[in-house]
């Protein structure tokens, strides 16, 4: 793989996708990320975050346009080289939308061991970083338990064990809140600011635009016709309610209080 | 139409496996190269789906009634994969299920994973051509097809377990084996399959086809072992299965050769004539086999059942304190020493 | 026909009058005793909760300890016997080692009985009786059905007498203890055993990678398929007021087969791309490495000294 000559580590031009037999569901977007940045991708349902996720993660390549990762052009046969597909996912972590899909071993802690050992690393570093990062995510009571008896956060969280262990430089998480209780949204919220501080690539796309402000310095809206409707500072877009609007991410009543840093769960009488 | 454990001997069972093992290298070579990484997982979910669609089986006697789903997945990913995808269903089957015996994987494998796909996918395409999904055209090879495929597969089954008490009979002159003759186990076997089963396979096949080519059409498309075959002729295509049917032919019943005599009662000599040559190992295998006389009919008999069942009897308790004992002591000692070291 | 809708100022929606009222009685609620949804949630709730869940994987029993390779070979080695003996004590006493296994690595005998021993084998055994009679075996009888019968029917004289052989008897006898044993050993290995040993085991029997991986990736699409049929089964069952007839019950399963496969397709190919995510490209991956201990040396001292007592007892009998 080619040295980074810039800071530039995923560049999109005009780039489209489409599904098989379907309508394209990404219509020319240009954009580029740079390491370190902190961005969220907001959209309403079905606008294309998944899809523009898919491609950023390897999984997907766009039928019209570029899509250029760590300056190297992706294309369908590069990916399914073997030695160029494993030091791409490693390099990438990518949260799915839904855990089932991502838990497929029989415990916890082979979860966590797939990917390393994959990767060809020593039985001992293994072991120790299995350790570790269930430590970290405070999961040491479910690392002998089948993945598929765990409740939504306890697999969010094993997920997410299994793709830091890997140490990936980007985070890319598809609507990571969803389906979650509040305290593990706030923990959640929590962790992803801390490793964005600690110098990873953050990558989400979300509705939450309670999380949004913590977790991404930068936020792309898409619209309903599948394209970029802004690429804005966080604070500037979600300031912006008539933008908002124009896109059905927000319904009639959306406000945002200034300078506030939380937001907590209160009622207004109307 | 699984076969169960005991049903074949191990002179069939044996063959069919050693030549089941030739087809499987073939299909997967053909599975390599003409699949790429991303249908692998498409295989599995066809092994899957076919592993639940058999799960739903009426039992018939010494077998049962099913469908199988083979000419389906023929129809998505080739015959060649659709072989591999059956046969790990039955293999998964056989081991979790006790469905099918696991000696009669071999049998099996090829009754349901070569015979059905192939000749369900071959005749399909003979009937429907070039024709689109959800012609009428195409709808009559599905069915046609699947139909076939089930039935032909459901014959050799038959075939298999109704030779046996042709072939392999103890001293005592009983069956040791299958023991329901051709005349029984081929029209049970066929009047259920081309009656009952063959039509539901047929019709279900035909609008599953259906249904996924109006609603998830790309699943239909990705077919690509048709480049390689369009260009090979009848021959090359069609060896391997003939290579199958020919070892199969051959090896099992040696007996036929012989006018079936039950393999344990060939002396070495006996072989010696029929064949011309003899392998060192069989020679000293048939002094074993002797050794193992079946017969609870033997010397004391005259005496009345009595007294020769009371020996039975004791012999079996005597066995079954050794066995147990035996067991027992060892599994002490290993939890033992498991516990001391943990 | 024009549904009325409720007049309501303050609802944005249109809610149809029927739905803000109660619904009275449906006459006729037919139980729904339909075998498919029963067996389906039935084999789906067996296979999430004991199979899937390594449930007995992880007690402390005999067979647990052995390490999974051995426990395979040996198991054959038995399945392998119990093919080709033509003794019936052997076969009893294979049968009385499989439940004695069964008792001694702690799994629940009640449900193994029932599964393994109560449906093939007995079913195997009852559809054989025919095959005990004079009309298939030779023997000395044990007990008539008739004798001394001259009946002729259309042409066809049946034969004289019938009866039962006591060597027709012990051979279906024969027959269903080989399925049981067979089915019990198979029962054994699975019930005892992660099923990703398993299949190491098979990758270090020279199988070829790709089919190790598509067995994994087949078992656990295996799991995944059953659970969502029986989601869709219960979904109907939910839905169907009254009996449904043979067709509809047809059409249904073609179509929910293929709504089955396309829903699993979906998954299944996430599930790929989450592997793929994590570095996977065909080769599978065990954190276990397979190690011989004591209890290894131990079984197979077991096991040879069976195999001996077994051949023995053939040759004086």
């Amino acid at each position: 793989m080619k040295a980074l000559e810039s800071n530039t580590i995923f560049k999109l031009k005009n780039a489209s996708f489409a599904y098989p037999f379907e309508e394209p569901v990404l219509k020319n977007i240009s954009f580029s990320i740079s390491k370190g940045e902190m961005v969220s991708v907001l959209g309403a349902n079905g606008c294309g975050k998944s899809t523009l996720l898919k491609i950023f993660a390897g999984l997907l390549c766009p039928q019209e346009g570029v899509f250029n990762a760590f300056g190297n052009n992706i294309t369908e046969e590069l990916l399914l080289e073997d030695k160029f597909s494993k030091q791409y996912h490693q390099k990438i972590g990518f949260i799915f939308q839904d855990s089932d899909v991502q838990l497929f071993c029989s415990t916890a802690e082979e979860e966590i061991a797939f990917g390393l050992l994959q990767l060809g690393i020593s039985e001992a570093e293994v072991k120790e970083r299995i350790c570790d990062v269930i430590n970290l995510l405070n999961i040491e009571h479910l690392k002998d338990k089948p993945p598929f008896k765990l409740s939504g956060g306890e697999k969010k969280k094993v997920a997410i064990a299994a793709v830091l262990a890997m140490n990936p430089e980007i985070l890319i998480l598809d609507e990571p809140t969803n389906g979650l209780d509040p305290r593990t949204q706030r923990w959640l919220a929590e962790l992803l600011t801390s490793l964005g501080s600690a110098g990873k690539t953050l990558i989400t796309s979300t509705h939450n635009l309670e999380l949004v402000q913590e977790i991404s310095k930068r936020a792309i809206l898409f619209n309903e016709i599948h394209t970029i409707a802004a690429d804005l500072p966080t604070e500037k877009l979600l300031s912006d309610s008539k933008l908002l609007l124009s896109v059905n991410l927000v319904d009639e009543y959306y406000h945002r209080h200034e300078g506030s840093k939380h937001s907590h769960f209160h009622i207004h009488n109307y | 139409m699984h076969i169960p454990e005991g049903y074949l001997s191990p002179q069939t069972t044996i063959p069919a496996i050693a030549a089941m093992v030739p087809l499987w290298a073939i299909a997967l070579n053909k599975v390599k190269k003409t699949l790429n990484h991303k249908q692998i997982p498409k295989l599995a979910l066809c092994a899957a789906f076919s592993f639940v669609i058999m799960m739903f089986n009426v039992p018939l006697g010494e077998s049962s009634v099913h469908a199988v789903g083979a000419v389906f997945v023929a129809i998505l990913i080739g015959p060649w994969a659709a072989c591999i995808a059956v046969s790990v269903a039955l293999i998964i089957q056989a081991f979790v299920f006790g469905d099918g015996g696991i000696l009669a994987i071999g049998a099996n494998c090829f009754n349901m994973a070569v015979v059905m796909p192939f000749v369900g996918y071959y005749t399909y395409k003979l009937i429907a051509g070039k024709s689109k999904f959800e012609s009428k055209r195409n709808m009559l090879g599905i069915f046609l097809g699947s139909y076939l495929g089930l039935n032909l597969a459901a014959l050799f089954a038959a075939v298999e377990f109704g030779i046996q008490p042709l072939l392999f009979r103890g001293i005592d002159g009983n069956p040791l084996y299958g023991y329901y003759p051709l005349s029984i186990s081929v029209p049970v076997m066929m009047a259920e399959h081309s009656f009952f089963a063959g039509p539901i396979e047929g019709i279900i096949t035909v609008a599953a086809i259906a249904y996924i080519a109006k609603f998830a059409p790309q699943l239909l498309s990705n077919n690509t072992i048709q480049k390689t075959s369009a260009k090979e002729s009848f021959f090359t295509t069609y060896k391997p299965v003939i290579l199958g049917i020919v070892t199969l032919v051959l090896l099992s019943p040696i007996g036929l050769i012989a006018t079936g005599t039950a393999w344990g009662e060939w002396g070495a000599d006996e072989l010696k004539e029929k064949i011309g040559f003899i392998p060192q190992g069989l020679e000293k295998l048939s002094e074993i086999w002797n050794a193992w006389l079946p017969d609870y009919s033997m010397p004391g008999f005259e005496g009345g059942f009595l007294s020769s069942s009371a020996f039975y009897i004791a012999s079996a308790i005597i066995g079954i304190l050794l066995v147990a004992s035996i067991t027992y002591i060892t599994s002490k000692i290993a939890m033992k020493e498991q516990e001391s070291e943990n | 026909m024009k549904t009325k809708h409720s007049q309501n100022p303050k609802q944005k929606t249109n809610i149809p009058l029927w739905m803000l009222k109660g619904n009275g009685q449906y006459a006729n609620i037919q139980k729904q005793t339909n075998f498919l949804i029963k067996t389906v949630k039935e084999l789906s709730s067996i296979m999430q909760n004991e199979i899937l869940s390594e449930k007995f994987v992880k007690s402390k029993g005999y067979l647990q300890m052995i390490n999974p390779l051995i426990k395979l070979l040996t198991l054959l080695v038995f399945i392998l016997i119990c093919s080709l003996t033509k003794s019936l004590i052997t076969l009893i006493l294979l049968g009385f080692i499989t439940v004695s296994l069964a008792k001694l690595s702690a799994l629940n005998l009640k449900d193994y009985f029932k599964r393994i021993w109560i449906i093939l084998p007995l079913l195997v055994f009852v559809f054989s009786i025919p095959a005990s009679t004079s009309l298939f075996s030779k023997g000395v009888p044990l007990f008539y059905i008739y004798k001394g019968l001259n009946l002729n029917i259309a042409g066809i004289s049946l034969p004289t007498e019938l009866y039962i052989s006591f060597s027709g008897l012990i051979m279906i006898l024969k027959m269903s203890l080989r399925i049981g044993v067979s089915v019990s050993f198979a029962y054994l290995l699975i019930m005892t055993t992660r099923w990703s040993s398993i299949t190491h085991a098979f990758s270090v029997l020279r199988v070829p990678p790709l089919i190790v991986t598509i067995f994994n990736m087949t078992y656990r699409y295996i799991f995944i398929l059953s659970k969502i049929a029986a989601e869709m089964m219960e979904a109907r069952f939910l839905r169907t007021v009254g009996s449904t007839g043979g067709k509809s019950n047809r059409s249904f399963m073609a179509s929910r087969m293929s709504i089955l496969f396309i829903k699993a397709n979906f998954l299944s190919d996430e599930i790929y791309n989450a592997m793929r995510c994590r570095g996977f490209c065909g080769e599978g991956v065990s954190l276990y490495k397979f190690k011989i201990g004591k209890a290894d040396l131990l079984w197979i001292a077991n096991n040879i000294l069976i195999l001996i007592v077994l051949f023995l007892g053939e040759l004086l009998t």
